[in-house]
């Protein structure tokens, strides 16, 4: 991203508005998928709106490139159905579907140049060379790799190869465009060169992205919206402030962001609040912060969680929480404390960086505060 | 592809030293110089010098059509052989890379234990079926299809249809690996960028694994060109081919300078084909 003025450069040479692709909303509507006895994918409902940028989001074996297999046409749903701006798509084979795809490895012919690799699904397309060949320059302008159209795939680094796989995914102007795990096979530094470029080209271009990842940072860096997969199902979805701020679910609050767990003891229920022993520090928190799917009674043992940049240092030992100071960690903007609750849980305290502070020296028993504010709570297992 | 940019060598060759791994390769060499080298040299040899240099033995080739027809029909049996195991063995061999666990278990058994099976115990195979009370005759006859029982063993027909059954294991398992060393994701692209399943095998999968098809080609053509165990059992005298003719020349007629003239010759052939071969495959690269 040394010169992003050519990014620029390559729309504005891009045909005018009309020919450029525009997005298309996708609906999925109880969308199962059964490997034997095996449910890869979980009755999955989920609305993508025409240009948004949405991502799928999950560990390994979560369901989520199941379920993109699935939109591209690799995999039929055993229950369900798809549909793009409106059209079914369920069993449609995939060279019908006319959605873009990039694969985590590249997915490159190697047998042929970068510029038959672009110019492939015009072929496929009817388009003669002559016709072709203008958009394939223009393509490949528009992820910068202008004159490179005459080598080979191997002779490109691999963020090269991935750029001219979304050069070949974009040129017959798809209103979807899948990515399984685009950068998955880049060092960081190119990894996040890449996600700014296709977070300009998603904005330039003004189509649906769907983007498989299991890298939350990337997913909250990218996203409109996240889709937060586990055992087959959406566990959550929401903007990713919502699911950084809003867990619904204790899997959810342990994927996205670094999460402490405490386990605390509710106190006393009323009708707006909820008051909590944890672990010392008696905490009250609104209804809305406990997490969606528990009944919650008085007495219950509950998980608390909050992030670490939610928990201060007490000066004082009453109603604060009891920790031993295993490390502090300096991380330039802040220091990152790890200390131990009497239970043996550890946690991670994000204290801002002030010079001189005490925390330097700090080692041994130290007191905390939770910001009732900021905590969700979850039921003891979910 | 990517991965074959020059990783550091962590192999065991790479960590020898030079000396050392001359030395690991010599009882090869000296096994191949005197089960090989020498016997090739010394039959070559006598076929000029026996014992003063003649050129009589090569010129009696030249002077008698019937050799070089042999030759030919050596040559063009070959060829056929080779289109055939090729025809053949291509879908086994896609069939196989396609699938997963078991099913290719079991194809790889189909064709690995026939290569286990001695090539004469295979010969002997077919002609068990293919003689004049063998099973294909007497299943005809029993079904009232034919009157007589068909002259099929000792044919040309045959000939080709027990060689391309013996050497197809060799062109199925070098197209097979370079099958399976596509990665699936390249036809999916190509399927998923609006090719057919027909168009992206013709355009991604079939020029990729033409390594794998060029290999078995060479492969089958060279082991057809001097095959001998199957063309003596169920060729019968007519169908002699240049290999069956030197074992006539060694063993019944004892005429060992014309063997290796003989021989020297079906090496020169066999040189020169496969040369020609690499030539237009190379040039087929290139393009």
């Amino acid at each position: 991203m040394s010169e992003p003025s050519t990014i620029g450069r390559a729309i504005r040479t891009a045909p005018p508005p009309a020919t450029s692709p525009r997005g298309e909303a996708i609906t999925l509507r109880g969308v199962s998928k059964l490997f034997g006895p095996i449910v890869g994918v979980d009755h999955v409902d989920l609305q993508v709106e025409a240009g948004e940028f949405l991502s799928l989001l999950g560990p390994s074996g979560s369901g989520k490139t199941t379920l993109l297999m699935m939109l591209a046409g690799f995999e039929t749903p055993s229950s369900g159905t798809i549909s793009l701006g409106g059209r079914d798509l369920t069993r449609v084979p995939p060279n019908k579907r006319g959605v873009g795809m990039v694969f985590q490895r590249y997915a490159l012919f190697p047998h042929m140049s970068v510029a038959q690799n672009v110019a492939f699904p015009l072929k496929m397309r009817g388009m003669s060379r002559a016709e072709s060949e203008l958009l394939v320059e223009q393509s490949l302008a528009r992820v910068r790799l202008e004159g490179y159209g005459g080598r080979m795939p191997a002779q490109l680094s691999g963020g090269q190869q991935q750029r001219v796989a979304v050069a070949r995914a974009l040129v017959f102007q798809p209103p979807v465009l899948l990515m399984d795990e685009p950068l998955g096979a880049l060092d960081k530094k190119l990894r996040e060169e890449l996600q700014i470029e296709i977070k300009t080209l998603h904005a330039s271009l003004g189509i649906t992205i769907i983007y498989v990842t299991h890298d939350q940072e990337e997913a909250l860096t990218m996203s409109d919206r996240i889709a937060v997969m586990d055992k087959g199902r959406i566990q959550q979805l929401g903007s990713p402030i919502e699911l950084y701020h809003e867990p619904e679910t204790g899997f959810v609050a342990d994927f996205i962001g670094k999460m402490n767990f405490i386990s605390g003891t509710i106190t006393r229920l009323n009708d707006g609040r909820v008051e909590i022993d944890v672990s010392g520090q008696r905490v009250s928190v609104e209804r809305s912060q406990l997490g969606g799917r528990h009944e919650f009674a008085r007495g219950q043992a509950v998980r608390v969680a909050a992030r670490p940049e939610s928990i201060a240092l007490a000066q004082t030992s009453d109603d604060a929480i009891r920790v031993e100071v295993e490390t502090s960690i300096f991380l330039g903007s802040h220091r990152t404390l790890v200390a131990r609750t009497p239970d043996g849980t550890q946690l991670q305290v994000q204290l801002p960086f002030v010079r001189q502070t005490v925390a330097n020296e700090l080692r041994g028993t130290a007191f905390i505060r939770l910001e009732p504010g900021a905590l969700r709570v979850f039921g003891a297992e979910g | 592809m990517a991965n074959a940019t020059a990783a550091p060598d962590r192999s065991l060759a790479g960590q020898l030293s030079r000396p050392a791994s001359l030395a690991l390769a010599l009882p090869l060499v000296l096994l191949l110089g005197f089960a090989f080298v020498v016997p090739v040299v010394k039959l070559l040899a006598g076929s000029v010098f026996a014992p003063d240099a003649t050129a009589e033995h090569w010129l009696r080739i030249v002077r008698e059509p019937i050799f070089l027809r042999i030759l030919a029909r050596t040559v063009r049996t070959a060829a056929i052989v080779t289109v055939l195991a090729l025809l053949l063995g291509y879908p086994v061999a896609l069939v196989m890379s396609r699938q997963g666990g078991r099913t290719a278990m079991l194809i790889a058994a189909c064709v690995l234990i026939p290569l286990w099976t001695s090539v004469l115990v295979r010969s002997y195979a077919w002609i068990v079926l293919l003689q004049r009370t063998g099973i294909v005759n007497s299943t005809l006859l029993s079904w009232g299809v034919i009157d007589q029982p068909l002259r099929l063993i000792y044919t040309e027909g045959a000939v080709i249809v027990a060689m391309t059954h013996v050497l197809l294991p060799y062109m199925i398992l070098p197209i097979f690996s370079s099958l399976r060393s596509i990665p699936p994701e390249l036809d999916r692209a190509a399927r998923n960028l609006g090719a057919g399943p027909w168009t992206s095998f013709r355009m991604v999968t079939l020029p990729l694994s033409l390594p794998g098809v060029y290999a078995g080609a060479i492969m089958v053509f060279i082991l057809s060109l001097g095959f001998y165990v199957t063309p003596a059992l169920v060729g019968g005298p007519q169908n002699l081919t240049i290999a069956t003719l030197i074992g006539q020349q060694t063993t019944d007629l004892l005429n060992w300078p014309f063997a290796g003239a003989l021989a020297g010759l079906l090496l020169a052939v066999t040189l020169g084909l496969v040369a020609i071969f690499r030539r237009i495959l190379s040039f087929g690269r290139a393009t």
